[in-house]
Parts: structure tokens; sequence; C-alpha cells
């Protein structure tokens, strides 16, 4: 089975839809699920983050999203990281 | 949404005599109720108002015994059907939690705090505690006091432990631009209250105890109403202290839905703690799936706003 992957945004009190803290992604592959964050080590890491949301945990707002405007806010992500060093 | 209870409930169709509905001893379902002083004419618009107000009670009445009845006849099973899941996959050994010399922390699925985090969850922990016990804890206990239908369940959990503060520290600091005093500022549920109701008077009550929380001087921070979620089922919300800023989470269920939230619970944690095998993932989240979908909405909760909205 090929690989499928769902795109969140995770949008917190300090971003917006716009502008979104970061991105989680959902693989689902035949060896199961896996989330993962792109995190601010600017790698894609296992997050229960978007779990939690599904359970009631209401810190984090997660709204799927398309692969290009995933892309989109990991490449922002990156931009302000090389800013800051 | 539950609370439509078809064409019969339109004004154009209420019988013209119905009168109060606060008076908790009704006529016979659909029947108009009879015996008010001749002298006192009702308006028109006060009697159909006061009717489908009554066929509500009613048609919530009988909604929420359905619904507990479901709940109460798929319990057993759901609960045999978890006890087997146990013994096919039987929790892993966890790790104990631990703090390392340099101060630092190290928790469940290696998760890690530098001392500095370390110390600021741990102080958080503590300033935590004191308020929940001076401030928060009272003042909720209040609010209970305030209508005897509906309780706080489960007061013993109000603290999260720490080590569970730390974990959910750690998850949120992986995010890019998180500091920890952000990351301590959006974990709610360090103090954590829920407020049970019976299913027919679960919309009044939540919206009623939302205003008596407010008026205990809390800012509602947010507030989702998670009624059409798959995974889990009710009203959660998140409170600010303003003296402090300290935050709290009150969740509202009915009885029915804590139970599904308690009964899932095991398999929640099973999957957080990302060491299930994927083919104990999908057996995990579809017996997820399936015990809240056994909930029945109860009825009005769509007056339930989320905020903001």
């Amino acid at each position: 089975m090929a690989d499928k992957i769902a795109y969140y945004a995770m949008i917190d009190e300090d971003s917006s839809r716009d502008q979104p803290r970061t991105v989680l992604r959902r693989i689902e592959s035949a060896q199961g699920r896996a989330d993962e964050l792109f995190s601010r080590d600017l790698e894609w890491e296992a997050s229960p983050l978007l779990h939690r949301a599904e359970h009631g945990d209401i810190s984090n707002d997660f709204v799927e999203i398309a692969e290009a405007e995933a892309e989109q806010i990991v490449a922002r992500i990156r931009a302000s990281a090389a800013d800051e060093q | 949404m539950a609370i439509d209870s078809g064409d019969a409930d339109a004004p154009d169709a209420a019988p013209a005599p119905a009168r109060s509905v606060e008076g908790h001893d009704p006529p016979e379902r659909g029947e108009p109720e009879h015996g008010h002083p001749a002298d006192a004419p009702i308006p028109r618009g006060q009697q159909i108002a006061e009717h489908v107000r009554y066929r509500e009670t009613v048609e919530a009445s009988y909604q929420s015994a359905e619904a507990r009845d479901a709940w109460a006849a798929a319990a057993p099973a759901l609960r045999a059907e978890w006890e087997a899941h146990k013994q096919r996959y039987p929790d892993r050994e966890h790790a104990p939690s631990t703090t390392l010399p340099d101060g630092g922390w190290v928790g469940d699925g290696n998760r890690r705090l530098s001392p500095e985090q370390n110390a600021e969850a741990a102080k958080c922990a503590a300033d935590l505690r004191d308020e929940a016990i001076e401030r928060i804890g009272p003042a909720m206990e209040r609010v209970e006091a305030a209508d005897p239908g509906r309780r706080l369940a489960g007061q013993e959990h109000m603290l999260k432990g720490e080590d569970r503060l730390k974990e959910k520290m750690a998850d949120e600091l992986r995010a890019p631009g998180v500091t920890v005093r952000h990351a301590l500022d959006k974990i709610a549920d360090g103090v954590r209250f829920t407020l049970e109701y019976q299913a027919e008077d679960y919309a009044e009550g939540v919206l009623a105890d939302v205003g008596r929380i407010t008026a205990e001087g809390f800012q509602l921070i947010k507030l989702k109403n998670l009624w059409h979620a798959e995974q889990y089922k009710g009203v959660n919300s998140q409170w600010r202290v303003p003296e402090t800023g300290t935050r709290c989470e009150v969740q509202f269920h009915t009885a029915e839905s804590l139970e599904a939230k308690e009964l899932t619970h095991e398999a929640y944690e099973r999957i957080r703690g990302g060491t299930s095998s994927p083919a104990e993932d999908s057996e995990l989240e579809d017996f997820q799936r399936r015990a809240n979908g056994l909930l029945v909405i109860p009825p009005g909760t769509d007056r339930i706003r989320d905020f903001p909205e």
C-alpha cells in the first residue's frame, strides 16, 4: 500500500491560520500510522500532539491543509531559523 | 440536531391551551396541560412557546433514557473487549522518569527537559498545587453547590501529576518558537475539573455553569464542543485566573460520555506513549471510535457554541 499522507497546520494562541505554529503530518502505510511534527530542530519527528487533540486536548487547533501549503509553512520556518542564526 | 423533534413541534401545529413546563408533573406525552384559572388568559404566543418547550423537555427525557439504556447495554461488552485486548497485547514496562545529576529530566518516550526547563516545570507544578487548593478548588466547589442536579467528578484527579506535566511540556517545546513559559501557559489541564450531568439536563447545565464559573471571576479562554468528534465526546474549556494568570481546565460530561472517556483512556495512553505496534494502534483506534460512537448526543447540545467561535 502506498503511503497516504495528510498535513495539518498547528495553530495555538500565539499563531494563526495565516501563520501557523508548524505543520504535522499523518502518514498511513501498510505498517500502520505515524504522526510527525516539523520541529524546532527543523526535522520531522514523532509527536503525540494531534492524537492529544483528537482526545479532547484543546491547547492546539489542527486544520487539514494541502501538501503545497505544508511545504510553504515548512519553508517559512526554515527561513525564520536561518534569519535567527 | 438532537433537539429537533419534528414537524409536530412547529408552532403552527401546537394546540392552543398548553401552559407551563416548569412544574415537573407533565401531562401525558403530547397532551396540553389544562387547569389554569379561567380569568388569567395566556397570550397565544406564550402558549405556543411554552408548549414547544414542554415538548422539547419530554423529547429530551425520552432521548436521554434511550441513550442511557443503549450505553448500559453496550458497556459490559466493551469492558470485556478491553480486557481481552490487554491479554493479547500486554502493556510494556514504563521506564520511570528520572531527574539527571545536572538537574535535567528524562521521561517516558525519552522526552527530555534541560535543567532550566525542569526547574521551571517543577516550580509551575508547585504553584499550581497551591493555587488549586487555595483558590480554584474552592471556587469550583461553590459552582457545584449551586445545583444539586450534577456533580464534580474525580476531584481526586484535580492535579495533573508532575511527570505528566513535564511530558506535556516536553512535547509542546518540540514545536518551533515555543518558549518554556509559553509551553507551560498552554497546559491548562495542570488543574482540571469535570462536571457530570444527566443527559437531559446537559445543555442547560453546561450553559448555566459556564456562567457560574465566569461569575466566580474566571476568564474563559477557550471552549470546544466536541460532541461531533469521533474519538472523544464532551465539551472542554480552558479558564484563566485573572489575578495570577494561572489556567485550569473544566470538562463537561454526561455520565455516559465520562464513562466512555474512562473506558478508552488506557487505549489513548497506549497510543500516546508511542510504543504500541501499528497493528495494536489500529485496534486501539477502532475500539475508541466504536465506544464513542455508541454515545448519543444530548439534546440541545448544538446551543453550546465554541469560544472563540
